[in-house]
């Protein structure tokens, strides 16, 4: 499930565009919630990740179908990881 | 309701149980409690191997580009985790790295989102560090 299937790719698609709405209008209706795409269609839109997963899965029992974005969430980002080594 | 762990070779640790995916069985897992790594408003919550999130995964989530120490675009999952002691289970979304990426001896990271849902800290006893529900 690491690597996303076709259909995923294009679920990708899909909530890259409804990421870019969320994050630039302020009347977007995916704004703050986290969002569920399956087969090219939302089907999820809700307030908490689990409400969305559990929307999507009661649909698509199958967990390399769908994909779940945080509509609001900045994806083109860089988030740093300072350091992970130790002795 | 409050958890502490002792230090890891003196760094700062989390038990995390997670659910595997499918029979509903649950395996621990030692992270780094690294406030250094994400934001509070990054879209993950853990850093976990590729192999774990494999195995914890119920949903694929947007891909997060990741700086400095672990560099990179890299997929993410969503998982399913667990602090028993604080009656605490909660969906989270993983990213998932090569192993090698990982910090030494530890099976992932407990990224800043997720250690600011808590307090966190030592609570007074500099060999350890904790968590406390809000």
């Amino acid at each position: 499930m690491l690597q996303l299937t076709e259909e995923q790719e294009h679920d990708l698609k899909v909530a890259a565009i409804i990421n870019r709405e969320a994050r630039s209008d302020p009347l977007s209706p995916y704004r703050g919630k986290w969002v569920a795409v399956l087969r090219d269609q939302v089907v999820a839109v809700d307030d908490t990740l689990t409400e969305a997963s559990h929307r999507l899965r009661s649909l698509e029992p199958d967990r390399n179908c769908g994909i779940i974005i945080e509509a609001s969430a900045d994806y083109e980002a860089e988030y740093e990881i300072w350091g992970v080594r130790g002795s | 309701m409050r958890i502490l762990w002792e230090l890891s070779r003196n760094r700062p640790v989390v038990e995390v149980q997670f659910m595997v995916a499918g029979n509903g069985q649950t395996v621990t897992r030692t992270l780094l409690a690294d406030t250094g790594a994400g934001a509070a408003n990054a879209p993950f919550h853990l850093v976990l191997a590729e192999e774990d999130c494999l195995l914890f995964g119920l949903c694929a989530a947007a891909p997060v580009q990741l700086s400095r120490a672990i560099s990179g675009a890299f997929p993410a999952v969503e998982v399913t985790a667990s602090i028993l002691a604080l009656s605490l289970t909660q969906h989270v979304i993983a990213v998932a790295v090569p192993s090698r990426h990982l910090p030494t001896n530890l099976h992932g990271i407990a990224a800043f989102r997720f250690l600011n849902s808590f307090h966190y800290g030592n609570f007074g006893d500099a060999t350890r560090f904790g968590l406390e529900t809000l």
